[in-house]
């Protein structure tokens, strides 16, 4: 299968502190991968990464074939990857369909000659635009609170609403940052069934990052384990959940007397 | 017109105008009231504009009556001494609104020049950066004795009116009003929510706050430009910080992100003003006092009252659509 993500001795550094070192990953098109490992390990480093939002210290970023490094995050976004939060930043004072309809953004071509006089294309756009939030919020099961201020929806909507922010960028990569957190087990179940049927029904390639195990036990197909920045397993969930490496990290080691 | 809202929004606005101007004919509104309007419609032009940078876009300005200055000076030695142009026929007229923009056009010029650099750094840099403005513009104009210096730049010509104050006032909140209520209006303010999950969505944040900050700053220039062919004057001191601080509080009284706001409180506050210079006037008292009542009212405001006046809404009539349309 083709590669979509390759990152090639992602190394990043704060001041001193070695955060990420020597990551590599081959992602296949259409994969479903997740990244775990204790708190600190660095995989939101890895997301802020492959995002943007910081410049790797060493390292390449390979997207589709085309060198991403240190490239602005907008433009990142414009070439099909999108993401998530682990604490969740939706526009607050927005409605939902708002939210939504920034992310379109990137696609618009609106000048503000259009915006100011509102001609005739500015009217056809929106109403495009309008129409694109709305499928999306109805498939997030949300259409009911697109004139809802962001604030006031509850925490489990939010986190919906963000994946759809993520997909109205028109992605081919999905990065969710710890999307299960905070959901009680019933949401849980809930949300990989979503997973799972948007990968199917986007046809994008989704890599997480998450906590809970039976999230990542249950959805990915291959897993990476991340401790001080290192990798210390790769494989599928049945290996990694025996590999000694990775009880020693999440659970410590047993001291032989 | 596609737009049935603003066709209704632009009669009423119009009923407005012809009630004024039919009481001030009548003389039932005097011309020292009439000019406080007009005073109070160019303050529209400065809090709205000013709003689009600090209220819409989250961005904090301070140096808007810098931009102001450049678009009276600017404006002010065209039709002063350069063209010596005085109103009378149409000509001249078109002649002053030529002028106007050109003023606009170096007011926002400048703000690209401040902003470009600036506004691809988060954070207080760009308040920083535009109060040194604001003193470097009152410097060099002090010290150019060209437009006249420390005297100030006198004789300009008395080219607004009423009418042409109005006209300009009501195209800057609907062109403005247009702009917020598109797509780059929701891009500025995803920028003011969270410019981190703004730029991860794809919006392009330092061009958007750049786009913003330049057109506030060509509306600053235009309401210069009208302040300085009104007082028939253009003086240093008339663009400093004490000034901007003024429309400033009309921007946080009325309410950040809110044009309704900005319009009512660009009326309250230079009809309190003028009122205030009355009444302490009529009790022996100094007029430097109205700045104590206006910093008293600003605390009140944000203690009672965090969002301002309109508190990020809208008037019905001031919206381009209905709201679930």
């Amino acid at each position: 299968m083709e590669t979509i993500l390759s990152l090639q001795g992602l190394t990043h550094y704060f001041g001193g502190l070695r955060a990420v070192h020597d990551f590599n990953l081959e992602l296949p098109q259409g994969a479903l991968w997740g990244l775990i490992g204790p708190n600190g390990a660095g995989k939101t480093t890895i997301f802020n990464l492959i995002t943007g939002v910081y410049k790797p210290t060493e390292g390449k970023i390979i997207f589709n074939g085309e060198d991403i490094t240190g490239l602005k995050s907008h433009l990142i976004v414009e070439k099909g990857i999108a993401r998530t939060f682990q604490n969740l930043r939706v526009f607050n004072g927005l409605t939902a369909l708002d939210n939504i309809r920034i992310a379109r953004q990137a696609k618009n071509n609106i000048s503000l000659f259009d915006s100011f006089l509102y001609t005739r294309k500015f009217y056809e756009e929106e109403k495009q635009a309008k129409e694109e939030a709305m499928e999306l919020l109805k498939i997030f099961n949300l259409q009911s609170r697109a004139y809802t201020l962001a604030k006031n929806l509850p925490y489990g909507e939010l986190r919906r609403l963000e994946i759809a922010r993520a997909l109205a960028t028109h992605p081919k990569l999905v990065l969710l940052d710890e999307p299960a957190a905070g959901m009680n087990p019933r949401e849980v179940g809930n949300l990989m069934d979503l997973i799972h049927w948007i990968r199917e029904q986007f046809k994008i390639t989704i890599f997480l990052v998450e906590h809970q195990m039976r999230v990542v036990m249950g959805i990915c197909e291959r897993i990476k384990v991340l401790d001080f920045g290192e990798t210390i397993c790769d494989g599928s969930p049945e290996y990694v959940k025996c590999d000694p490496k990775v009880i020693e990290a999440y659970l410590g080691r047993v001291e032989n007397a | 017109m596609r737009n049935k809202k603003t066709i209704l929004f632009i009669v009423y606005s119009l009923i407005f105008y012809a009630i004024i101007f039919l009481f001030h004919s009548l003389g039932i509104i005097s011309d020292y009231i009439l000019h406080i309007i007009n005073l109070s419609l160019i303050y529209v032009i400065l809090a709205t504009s000013l709003n689009l940078i600090n209220g819409f876009t989250g961005q904090f300005s301070l140096g808007h009556m810098g931009f102001a200055a450049v678009g009276a000076y600017i404006s002010g030695i065209l039709t002063t001494l350069i063209w010596h142009i005085k109103p009378g026929n149409p000509g001249s007229y078109v002649l002053f609104i030529i002028a106007m923009l050109v003023g606009g056009v170096a007011a926002a010029l400048v703000g690209l020049l401040i902003g470009l650099p600036t506004l691809r750094l988060r954070g207080d840099y760009l308040a920083i950066v535009t109060l040194g403005f604001g003193e470097i513009i009152r410097t060099i104009i002090n010290n150019i004795d060209y437009v006249g210096g420390p005297r100030g730049l006198l004789g300009i010509p008395k080219f607004s009116n009423f009418t042409i104050i109005f006209i300009t006032a009501l195209l800057t909140v609907i062109l403005l009003r247009n702009l917020i209520f598109s797509s780059h209006g929701r891009a500025f303010l995803s920028i003011r929510e969270d410019p981190i999950a703004s730029e991860l969505v794809g919006v392009n944040t330092t061009r958007q706050k750049v786009i913003a900050f330049v057109i506030g700053a060509f509306f600053a220039g235009i309401g210069g430009a009208l302040l300085g062919h009104l007082l028939t004057l253009a003086h240093p001191t008339q663009y400093g910080f004490m000034q901007t601080v003024m429309v400033l509080v009309m921007v946080y009284a009325g309410g950040m992100g809110s044009i309704s706001g900005s319009i009512v409180a660009a009326f309250g506050l230079t009809f309190l003003s003028e009122g205030l210079r009355i009444l302490l006037g009529a009790i022996g008292v100094a007029i430097e006092w109205r700045m104590v009542v206006y910093a008293v009212l600003l605390i009140m405001i944000m203690l009672f009252r965090t969002s301002g006046i309109m508190g990020g809404r809208e008037f019905n009539f001031l919206l381009p659509f209905n709201k679930e349309e």
